[in-house]
């Protein structure tokens, strides 16, 4: 089988899926999206859902800003519920370093339009009823952050891609790259090998896999993050609540559930499987009782797993590559890929569509790395 | 809770008070909450998530769901699950207005209302926003209490051993006989206080005459040389960290076993026919549980419907008690509104609506093996299109620490779950395989008789994944537009992802899909727990 795509998106995560989209709506619809494993397979069906502005560095609070709304009119636009739900973030912090570096990010965040204010432990507790603030210093709050629905977002994609005429083929994985000069001339996957103008790299946390089958070498490594739903309860919580300092965050789903994860720092870079560890679930027992003492009696319903996906400065890798230009990365974006997604489709689409360029491109360049990389961002939960 | 066999005892104690809704009522000590409502007519025990179906008790063995109440203040506890004692407090979740009169049941079963949470007003803006507003509103089941119902934390333990036998039904029993015959020092653990399994419930004098284990039988089990006899012992899971980990009464235990004989039986699948859930309609194992052993007696008749061995033992067991009993092969609909009123049965050959307002409706729709913990440890699990579950696909293998999972291997004494034709253990399907006849259905479409057979649910309205409310319907409409995957049926519709966590309903989605798309039917993967696992249990630290 031989076809010729305007654009081969490898990977059928938020980012693949983002990616289609956008460039179905500038009307280019000769594209391909394949993935090895079923759709919500990847991380973009294993994660909590959550939006956030709060960042410590200025081009994630811009894209944040413009994903926000991008994820505001996005149920309107493609027909589908995703159950935005803007409760806030609120940020614990119980370390004087993590309330200085706060403090810092929330004057960022003012500069750029956005309301974050450092409260007072007390103040946190009215917002998360029945928080308890015993130990913590000050807390970070934006009431402007979100949580969505996963899953509904990837169908909303899914349903708008049929809709244009794009397929996406699923249970179908890329195995090798045919590399001419400094293009990607084809792809080959198990089910026949496909052409195309670009071959964007979609892969999430199996991309640094994807871009070795072309001789290109990331420095991303997938690393296991655990996560559980909790018996259906009626609303009370509205925001996604953090602790800084373990990388606890808990929120409440559309359905009721409470959503948390946690950092079990056992689980280290590489060390990649999607299996269930009891240690989680003692780790994060132990930090939600701490912290919302009313919750002792919550039961978990299922505990799951999936992959966040590192690089060595918490930045993500976008673009095209030194020896196969027409190959686009877009991976890398550790626990966040999923609110980054809108935006990042938008830019990339345009620039795939209509070869406009964006300062991520100069910013989340692959070549960083051997330039020793950029400024680190910190603001990373688990 | 009575022994296997024995009849629940005459004298149960002084009564005791307990508070429903608000009013106070005398109930028998030895009951569950479940049961003690049974008593006072009260069958209504929920309501669903979406529709507020009015829910009842159903499989009375902690797997449904369907019982969730809020007891002692505490939310979601299920019913059937939790025994009374003196000053309960028991109310009724997840109502708009009253039960009576709740507009969101009144439009699902008057006006035919049903509604794709997908496409449902996305837009335009305004109603959108209108409409997410509502959906939050309504959304989940029980309140969190106010204030912190202190829960103190479960210590952790860890303990090497030689074998475990999980399960204490008629397999559990033949591995710890053999174990213990072998010299192997075992731990016996079962999630209730007695041994019995699937038997439990049912007089000794009908196991016998069947050349089935007794309750003797099963007690002196516990106390052979080698054997750790531990009730109310639930493995709530296998983790690569820990092993098998057991909620003991005391303390959350993990296990390192040599040989480890997974005997967990089989979840009784819900009814998928309209008004099959309906309060009032139970299945063959929630009918034993609470007919039997806690010796609950309707007053009208009770109908057990589907046939096949387990309802012929039951109807043995109850005509032994001097109950009315009417045995037929097919139920085609159930009515009610708040509970079970009439059904509509053969009767002489001929179709025949029955008044069921005082009786219960017991329906065979078939049970799902437990293979959570053997699929955790490492065992293979495939849809087996005969029979319409999930069954073992690898045995005897070797679970990366070193724990084997032996699933075969097991020499039952005389062929018990052959004999009864029961799906109630891995053993059972892995032998009897898909040599089990299947009937096809002769009556209309929604024959309660075919769905235990293996055949998909087809009325479109039948609901099939009652934690959800996924309908039939739903599941078409979903595989229509392309989502013909079990893991995308799954997670499109939600079937499965409610608090039965599958346990009731995986099966009847595999069979919907697998009439239509014979190679799409994958197993899913069963996450952990396979019980609900508080955070208080969870918290404990494990001594280094
Ligand atoms: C537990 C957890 C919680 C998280 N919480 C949040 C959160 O609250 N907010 C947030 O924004 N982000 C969160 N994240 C991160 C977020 O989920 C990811 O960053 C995001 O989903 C990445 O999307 P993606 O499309 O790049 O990758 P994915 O969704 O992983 O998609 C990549 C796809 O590529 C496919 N693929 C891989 N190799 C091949 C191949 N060789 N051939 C074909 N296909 C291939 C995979 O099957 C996969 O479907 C969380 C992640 C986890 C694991
Ligand atoms: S009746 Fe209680 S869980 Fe099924």
């Amino acid at each position: 089988m031989t076809a010729r795509y305007h654009t081969l998106i490898i990977g059928a995560g938020v980012m693949g899926l983002g990616i289609a989209y956008q460039l179905a709506r500038r009307g280019v619809t000769n594209v391909l999206v394949v993935d090895r494993d079923y759709l919500t397979g990847g991380a973009s069906g294993r994660n909590g859902g959550g939006l956030r502005q709060q960042w410590a560095t200025e081009d994630n609070i811009e894209l944040m800003l413009e994903s926000m709304t991008l994820f505001r009119e996005m149920t309107r636009e493609l027909g589908v519920n995703v159950w935005l739900r803007q409760g806030g973030y609120l940020f614990l912090l119980d370390r004087p370093e993590d309330v200085e570096a706060f403090t810092r990010s929330t004057q960022l965040q003012n500069r750029h339009g956005l309301a974050t204010r450092m409260i007072s432990p007390r103040e946190a507790e009215r917002i998360a009823p029945g928080l308890s603030s015993e130990g913590l210093l000050a807390a970070a709050w934006n009431p402007s952050d979100a949580v969505v629905f996963p899953w509904s977002v990837l169908w909303g994609y899914a349903e708008a891609l049929a809709a244009a005429g794009i397929t996406i083929l699923s249970r179908t994985a890329v195995t090798a790259l045919e590399v001419k000069g400094d293009r990607i001339a084809a792809v080959v996957t198990d089910k026949g090998t496909f052409e195309a103008d670009w071959v964007v790299n979609a892969a999430g946390a199996w991309g640094c896999e994807v871009a070795l089958l072309a001789g290109i070498h990331c420095p991303n490594q997938p690393v296991r993050h655990e996560i559980f739903a909790s018996e259906p309860l009626k609303p009370w919580l509205d925001p996604m609540v953090v602790h800084f300092a373990s990388g606890l965050y808990f929120s409440q789903s559309m359905r009721g559930e409470l959503i948390a994860g946690i950092t079990v720092p056992s689980h280290r870079p590489g060390q990649y499987t999607s299996g269930s560890s009891y240690q989680f679930l003692s780790l994060i027992g132990r930090h939600l009782v701490r912290f919302m003492p009313r919750l002792a009696n919550l039961r978990i319903l299922r505990q799951w797993s999936g992959p966040y996906d590192l690089t060595p400065d918490n930045k993500p890798i976008v673009g095209p590559v030194a020896g196969a230009e027409n190959f686009v990365q877009v991976h890398g974006f550790a626990g966040h890929g999923f609110m980054m997604a809108p935006v990042v489709a938008r830019i990339v689409a345009d620039w795939l569509a209509e070869g406009k360029d964006h300062p991520i491109f100069e910013h989340y360049r692959l070549d960083r790395f051997e330039k020793g990389g950029g400024e680190k961002e910190a603001f990373i939960i688990g | 809770m009575s022994p296997v066999g024995s009849e629940p005892s005459e004298d149960p104690g002084p009564p005791v008070v307990l508070v429903f809704e608000g009013r106070r009522y005398r109930v028998p000590a030895n009951v569950s909450v479940a049961g003690a409502l049974a008593r006072l007519g009260v069958w209504n025990l929920s309501h669903s998530l979406k529709y507020h179906r009015p829910q009842g008790a159903a499989c009375m063995s902690g797997t449904c769901a369907q019982c969730a109440m809020r007891i002692d203040g505490l939310p979601n506890r299920l019913a059937c699950r939790t025994p009374v004692h003196d000053g309960i407090t028991v109310e009724r979740q997840n109502v708009l207005l009253s039960p009576r009169l709740d507009p969101i049941y009144l439009a699902y079963s008057y006006l035919g209302f049903r509604f794709d949470h997908h496409h449902f007003m996305a837009r335009p803006r305004l109603l959108n926003a209108l409409f997410t507003r509502v959906a939050r509103r309504l959304s989940g089941l029980g309140k969190l209490p106010e204030s912190s119902v202190p829960a103190p934390r479960v210590p952790h333990r860890r303990e090497d051993i030689d074998a475990l036998v999980v399960g204490a039904g008629p397999s559990g029993l033949a591995a710890v006989r053999r174990l213990s015959a072998d010299g192997r020092s075992v731990v016996w653990i079962d999630e209730w206080s007695e041994p019995g399994g699937r038997l439990r419930g049912l007089p000794d004098v009908v196991l016998r005459r069947h050349d089935l284990p007794a309750s003797d039988d099963f007690l002196s089990a516990t106390r052979l040389p080698g054997v750790r006899w531990m009730p109310e012992s639930c493995a709530v899971g296998w983790f690569e960290d820990e092993g098998f980990v057991i909620r003991a009464p005391q303390e959350m235990l993990s296990v390192r076993a040599k040989t480890a004989m997974l005997c967990t039986g089989a979840s009784d699948l819900l009814p998928a026919f309209p008004g099959g859930l309906l309060p009032g309609v139970l299945t063959p194992r929630g009918t034993q549980r609470l007919l039997l052993e806690e010796g609950y007696r309707p007053r009208g008749m009770i109908v057990l419907a589907g046939g096949g061995a387990r309802l012929a033992l039951l109807q043995e067991a109850l005509l032994a008690r001097g109950d009315r009993v009417l045995a037929t092969d097919h139920v085609f609909a159930a009515r009610g509104y708040r509970r079970l009123a009439t059904a509509q049965i053969t009767y002489e050959g001929r179709r025949t609506w029955v008044d069921m307002r005082e009786g219960v409706l017991v329906v065979e729709a078939g049970a799902s093996p437990a293979l959570e913990l053997f699929q955790q440890a490492g065992g293979e699990v495939a849809y087996e299109p005969g029979l319409g579950v999930f069954v073992p696909k690898s045995l005897n293998i070797v679970a990366p620490d070193g724990c084997a999972v032996w699933v075969d291997g097991l020499t039952l004494s005389g062929s018990v779950m052959r004999d009864l034709g029961m799906m109630s253990s891995l053993l059972e399907l892995v032998r009897a395989n898909p040599a089990r006849e299947v009937p096809l259905p002769t009556g209309p479409q929604d024959i309660a008789m075919a769905v235990a057979a293996g055949r998909p649910p087809v009325n479109p309205r039948a609901i099939v994944c009652a934690c959800e409310d996924v309908t039939a319907a739903d599941l078409a409409a979903a595989i229509q537009r392309g989502h013909a995957d079990m893991e995308l049926l799954k997670r499109y519709t939600g079937l499965s992802t409610g608090p039965c966590q599958g346990k009731s309903c995986l099966c009847h989605g595999a069979r919907i899909l697998s009439a239509s798309h014979p190679d799409a039917v994958r197993a899913t993967r069963f996450r952990p727990p396979v019980r609900p696992v508080s955070l208080a249990e969870a918290a404990g630290e494990p001594a280094p």
